[in-house]
């Protein structure tokens, strides 16, 4: 039976959040391969491997006529006859963007010793936000937080967002800087179509990212026998399902299922969208582990 | 209908079967309840199911259960039963049932059988000739069954014999010869021959039913009184075998008094059992009963001739001698618990109709009204004198001699003579004599045989002291001696009250009637069949007075208690327990036990197993929908909503045991509780407070006794354990020193047991302080009575008060005080006036005063005052604690302290010290 209400107090905010660093705390610190984009980008402690603005020590070069003689390290070049210009590491902290879906069906699961879906999009998402904070990048939840935030203080504020977050779909459009990354948890069962096009308006900002595909086992298997009557969650008024033998249905579900996955799969490739698809009935710490590979590998792409 | 010995009592009923194709073809189109859950893919889902599905159907199993389910119930309702076949031919049956008395005892196999044989008669639509023995009803017929069973619905047991020549007379007239009898006997013969048995032998078959002769009812025969207690007698019908029940008396309320088992001994007829009670219980006792047997005939009423019986002491007039000197005294003295008394010359005693009348010697009447009263029953007991020494007269039991025997005297040689033994013969035997009795003067009888014969009681020298002879339908007592102790000291012995109470019981036999008891009998109370007193019905008729003792009993008068007047008197079913017998064996007549014609029902167990299947059903209904899963334990435990419901259900559970279980454990706690506080309180000093249930005032009663405990810790060597409140009524007072009591006016009466708590208190030595503690409204209230202290005292049982005076032990047990201060100081403080009573060893029982000392000494449990104080003196807190500790001492040292007031002479006689003796004292205050 899923539980029909979720009320996001502190407390289940709190709880959340320890759940979410006890699955974060076994991952070396993800540093997110910053992309090389000359779009502007705030400051940060993520260094670039080129000279620019920082604070670490990068390389001496030879002075040219168009550095200012502020510049000019004296220390060094009193050394020699040659005049040296001391440049520092450019550093700039990547900003990530968490949304999790917020449609009912999400806050829902088939058995009460599995979390709802929506609970395990909050623990990855609040997960992946600690490890990226851990690694000096900033986050933000999509559309609802005023800025991006790192740090320790950030992640506190960044996690009861998440915990909080109301997940709606109108949040995909809001503003966000070009290139910006995202990281996008849902069941997406409202239809490949319906996704292709809002993952093309994106890729088109430009902006890219990952999905995150939470499926419960009920939803995989359809385990139900017998006369069931099936309603879909957040619509009262709508005419339930009532299928008089659910194990007759079964094979033709699975196949329908699979097939649906496999469209959405498709749908995310070509945009060039990595999914991965975890079960609430697998551990959090699988999809976390891909989800950091997913990060780290986005640079190869 | 009837297969094989299984009937339907309802065929009809089984139309209900036809409605099983019905129930097939609604449980097929009915598909169980689908499982309602919410599903997020349903558009997914939706694709693969384009069409709605046809309804799933009940598995066929299911159904062939609940059909089966159905033709259970049905099968129930129809009330099957088995039968054993009768092998008797069908015929129109004649039923007589006996309802006499003997009949209630087997009341239930009594109807139970007529009602299984009419509703045999009913199946096999035969007509029934329904006849019963004690009451007579004309239109007796054979009827349709159906009517005799409405008759049988009402029929109860009568408490009289049954009719049995009248229902021989109907039957006679009635054509019965082609009917098959069946006789439904009481088990008891009430007469020599049955008139029935012959009647019943001109029908085809006749067959008797007799109830199992332990059950038949014990009959009383009479009830005694003894010396001691009362003797029952009990009959029984059959004898052959040993049969043990059980007597016991019970009293108006139909309360038990006592209770005794009865043996009857093979082949004997009757036995009796003995009681042995106290005169008290024994006259409440109102009727006997057997225990087991209920019926009419086995109670016996007891009236007016049981119990108390009415003495009447003749004297002339008021001789203006001191009355321990007066004959009547010891008489009156010695009979007053066991006899309603009164005393006056005898036109007055006659009109009140006593049942024994003793005359002593000086007042003397020979006169044709006592004559009279001794020859129509009573019983006069008579003491000798110098009037009956001088002149004879006609009532007396033995010639006597003139002139007196003196034993002992001056002029004399013989000693004074003590009592010998009581022979067998003597009402007195048994009662042992003591050794220091002595006659010193006495009237001799002439010597003869008769003389012997009426002999009760002698000297040890062999002349007689009692004698008694009958007179008419009464009897002569006359003692040889006064009846006062000029000249024996038998008057002033125990053994003249025993003696005495042995000729009360001869009294009563036979009451007497006076003028005014000749009216009717009209019933007041009268036996049901079952031997219950009932509000008479108004078609009962009064009895005649002269035709009372010859009356049987019948519907018109029913055995019970009658009234006239003043007077009752009892008809009892049974007056001769030896006319009645066992039925015999009568030839031609087929004997049968009761119980035997077994009817078993079948739709209680159908219906039970109806029931199992329906909750089978319920468990089946949830498998096929997929729900049993859901009813593990685990699961239903996960649950938070679930989890109200068990508690809920839990708390449903404790609560089912019965309500005077938890009423017994809760008493059983209480005095538990009550034995709890008793030792340690008795283990230890404390201090008392009288628990109001105002719990304010509680409060601070508590907390004044612990600031007294605090200062006599501090000041003294008195060291008290603690403060303990009491409840008068559940606690034991014995242990505290004093008492403290605030009484407010609106303080209600003491309930009788905590009067009498309290004054068993105050007389063991105990001292009660009463403190109205409303010296601050005198002014307003003035002089007037304190009502709640006047209601409070009610009943207590107070000495006579007076202020403290100021040599009280009081003002110096330990400090030296004038003043008793406590919220107020200028209140009165009162104590009895009289400081010598012996086992108070001189502590006042009370101590009254409205001075709120409670607020004064209530300290909370870091030392502090409680309460302000008006400080109407100086150092009145310090004044009212120092009170607190010399009422301590007062209360546990007595009069020991009160030695004191001497003291100061002998410290001044050692010529010590030349203090003035308002300073001494233990400790001197500054």
């Amino acid at each position: 039976m899923p539980e029909k209400t979720q009320t996001f107090d502190n407390r289940s905010a709190l709880d959340l959040r320890r759940k979410a660093e006890n699955i974060a705390s076994p991952f070396p610190t993800l540093q997110a391969e910053a992309e090389r984009v000359a779009a502007v980008v705030a400051q940060g402690v993520h260094g670039r491997r080129r000279p620019g603005q920082g604070e670490t020590f990068w390389q001496y070069r030879q002075y040219h006529n168009s550095d200012t003689a502020q510049s000019i390290d004296w220390r060094r070049s009193a050394r020699g006859a040659q005049v040296y210009v001391r440049e520092t590491e450019w550093e700039a902290a990547n900003t990530l963007y968490f949304w999790r879906d917020g449609n009912p069906g999400m806050n829902w699961r088939s058995n009460g010793a599995l979390p709802t879906k929506q609970d395990r999009a909050t623990v990855l998402s609040m997960a992946l936000a600690a490890l990226l904070m851990r690694g000096g990048e900033r986050c933000s939840v999509l559309g609802e937080s005023e800025r991006a935030r790192s740090g320790r203080v950030g992640l506190e504020r960044i996690s009861l967002r998440l915990a909080q977050s109301k997940g709606a779909l109108k949040s995909i459009n809001a503003a966000i800087p070009a290139h910006a990354r995202l990281i996008l948890m849902s069941d997406f069962l409202d239809g490949a179509e319906a996704w292709r096009a809002r993952l093309a308006k994106l890729s088109a900002r430009p902006a890219k990212g990952v999905l995150l595909q939470i499926i419960d086992p009920a939803e995989r298997d359809f385990p139900y026998r017998g006369r069931v009557k099936l309603r879909l969650p957040g619509h009262k008024l709508l005419e339930p399902l009532i299928v008089g033998r659910a194990e007759r249905a079964q094979a033709e579900y699975r196949e329908k299922f699979a097939l649906h996955c496999e469209m959405m799969a498709q749908t995310a490739r070509r945009l060039g969208w990595p999914l991965i698809i975890h079960n609430t009935d697998k551990p959090a710490s699988t999809a976390l582990t891909a989800l950091y590979l997913a990060l780290s590998g986005e640079t190869t792409l | 209908m009837i297969l094989s010995g299984l009937t339907f009592l309802a065929p009809l009923t089984l139309i209900g079967l036809l409605a099983l194709p019905m129930i097939w073809w609604l449980l097929r189109v009915t598909p169980p309840l689908p499982k309602d859950t919410d599903f997020p893919p349903l558009r997914i889902l939706r694709d693969v199911l384009t069409e709605e599905e046809t309804p799933n159907s009940t598995p066929f199993w299911l159904l062939l259960f609940r059909l089966l389910m159905v033709t259970l119930i049905v099968l129930a309702l129809a009330r099957p039963i088995i039968q054993k076949a009768q092998g008797v031919e069908d015929r129109p049956l004649v039923l007589v049932v006996e309802n006499g008395w003997a009949a209630a005892a087997n009341w239930g196999d009594i109807i139970k059988e007529a009602e299984a044989r009419i509703s045999d008669a009913r199946r096999k639509n035969l007509e029934v000739l329904f006849v019963t023995t004690a009451e007579t009803r004309t239109d007796i017929k054979f009827e349709p069954a159906d009517i005799a069973m409405k008759h049988i619905k009402a029929l109860t047991p009568h408490p009289y014999a049954p009719n049995l020549m009248q229902t021989a007379q109907i039957l006679k007239g009635l054509d019965i010869s082609e009917g098959n009898s069946v006789w439904l006997s009481s088990g008891v013969e009430y007469l020599e021959t049955n008139p029935i048995a012959d009647v019943l032998k001109s029908t085809k078959s006749v067959e008797r039913l007799i109830p199992n002769s332990e059950t038949l009812p014990l009959i009383p025969a009479r009830v005694e009184e003894t010396a001691n207690g009362l003797r029952a007698v009990w009959y029984r019908l059959e004898k052959s075998s040993l049969r043990s029940s059980e007597v016991s008396l019970n009293g108006r309320d139909g309360r038990t008094i006592a209770r005794q088992d009865i043996s009857f001994a093979p082949n004997e007829i009757s036995a009796s059992v003995e009681f042995e009670l106290p005169s008290e219980l024994r006259n409440r006792i109102a009727s006997v009963r057997s225990g087991g047997t209920l019926s009419a005939g086995s109670i016996h009423l007891l009236d007016d001739r049981w119990g108390r019986p009415l003495i009447g002491i003749l004297s002339e007039g008021d001789s203006g001698a001191s009355p321990l000197l007066s004959e009547n005294f010891y008489a009156e003295t010695a009979l007053k618990p066991y006899a309603d008394i009164f005393e006056g010359p005898l036109k007055d005693l006659l009109p009140l109709a006593p049942t024994v009348l003793i005359m002593p010697d000086n007042a003397r009447d020979d006169s044709e009204a006592l004559i009279e009263f001794v020859e129509t029953g009573g019983l006069l007991i008579r003491f000798a004198g110098p009037k009956l020494a001088k002149r004879n007269d006609s009532l007396l039991p033995v010639d006597l001699r003139e002139g007196g025997r003196d034993l002992g005297g001056a002029l004399t040689w013989e000693k004074p003579q003590s009592l010998d033994p009581f022979t067998e013969d003597s009402p007195f035997y048994g009662l042992t004599i003591s050794d220091d009795i002595r006659v010193t003067r006495q009237i001799m009888a002439n010597p003869g045989t008769e003389t012997d014969s009426r002999t009760w009681a002698r000297l040890a020298d062999g002349s007689p002291i009692v004698t008694s002879s009958p007179r008419g339908l009464g009897r002569i007592v006359l003692f040889h001696v006064t009846a006062g102790p000029e000249w024996s000291n038998l008057a002033v012995s125990g053994l003249y009250v025993d003696m005495l109470r042995r000729l009360l019981p001869l009294a009563k036999s036979e009451p007497r009637e006076t003028l005014e008891t000749s009216g009717n009998w009209v019933a007041e109370r009268v036996l049901n069949g079952f031997g219950r007193l009932e509000p008479p019905s108004p078609e009962i008729s009064q009895i005649k007075n002269d035709a009372f003792d010859t009356i049987t009993p019948s519907a018109k008068t029913p055995p019970g208690l009658y009234r006239q007047g003043t007077r009752r008197k009892a008809l009892n079913t049974i007056t001769d327990p030896e006319t009645f017998g066992i039925t015999s064996p009568i030839s031609g007549i087929k004997d049968s036990r009761y119980g035997q014609t077994v009817e078993r029902s079948l739709s209680g167990i159908l219906l039970a197993l109806a029931l199992m299947a329906l909750t089978l059903d319920a468990f089946i209904a949830l498998f096929v929908s997929g729900r049993l899963s859901n009813l593990s334990p685990s699961k239903l435990l996960s649950r938070r909503s679930i989890a109200p419901v068990i508690a809920f259900s839990f708390v449903i559970i404790a609560m089912l045991p019965t309500k005077s279980w938890a009423q017994e454990t809760r008493l059983q706690t209480e005095q538990a509780n009550a034995l709890d506080t008793t030792p340690d309180a008795a283990l230890g000093l404390y201090l008392a407070y009288i628990k109001t249930g105002d719990s304010r005032k509680d409060r601070m009663s508590e907390a004044a006794m612990s600031g007294i405990v605090q200062a006599l810790t501090n000041r003294t060597t008195i060291e008290p354990e603690g403060v303990k409140g009491v409840n008068l009524e559940r606690d034991t007072l014995v242990f505290y020193p004093f008492l403290y009591f605030p009484v407010s006016r609106d303080a209600p009466e003491l309930s009788a047991p905590a009067r009498a708590a309290l004054n068993a208190y105050m007389t063991n030595g105990g001292t009660v302080v009463f403190d109205t503690q409303d010296q601050g409204d005198k002014i307003i209230t003035g002089g007037m009575q304190h009502p709640g202290l006047s209601r409070v005292t009610e009943g207590l049982d107070l000495p006579e008060i007076g202020q403290v005076p100021k040599n009280h032990v009081l003002t110096k047990s330990f400090y030296l005080l004038q003043v008793f201060p406590g919220r107020w100081a200028n209140g009165p403080v009162w104590v009895a006036r009289n400081q010598s009573g012996s086992t108070q060893d001189g502590v006042s029982r009370v101590i009254i005063g409205s001075n709120d000392w409670a607020a004064a000494w209530a300290t909370s449990e870091d030392g502090d005052p409680l309460a302000t104080l008006e400080n109407d003196i100086l150092k009145q807190r310090e004044m009212a604690l120092r009170f607190g500790v010399n009422l301590t001492m007062y209360a546990l040292a007595g009069n020991y302290k009160a030695d004191q007031v001497h003291a100061a002479a002998l410290v001044e006689r050692l010529g010590q010290d030349k203090k003035s003796p308002e300073n001494l004292g233990p400790r001197k205050p500054n």
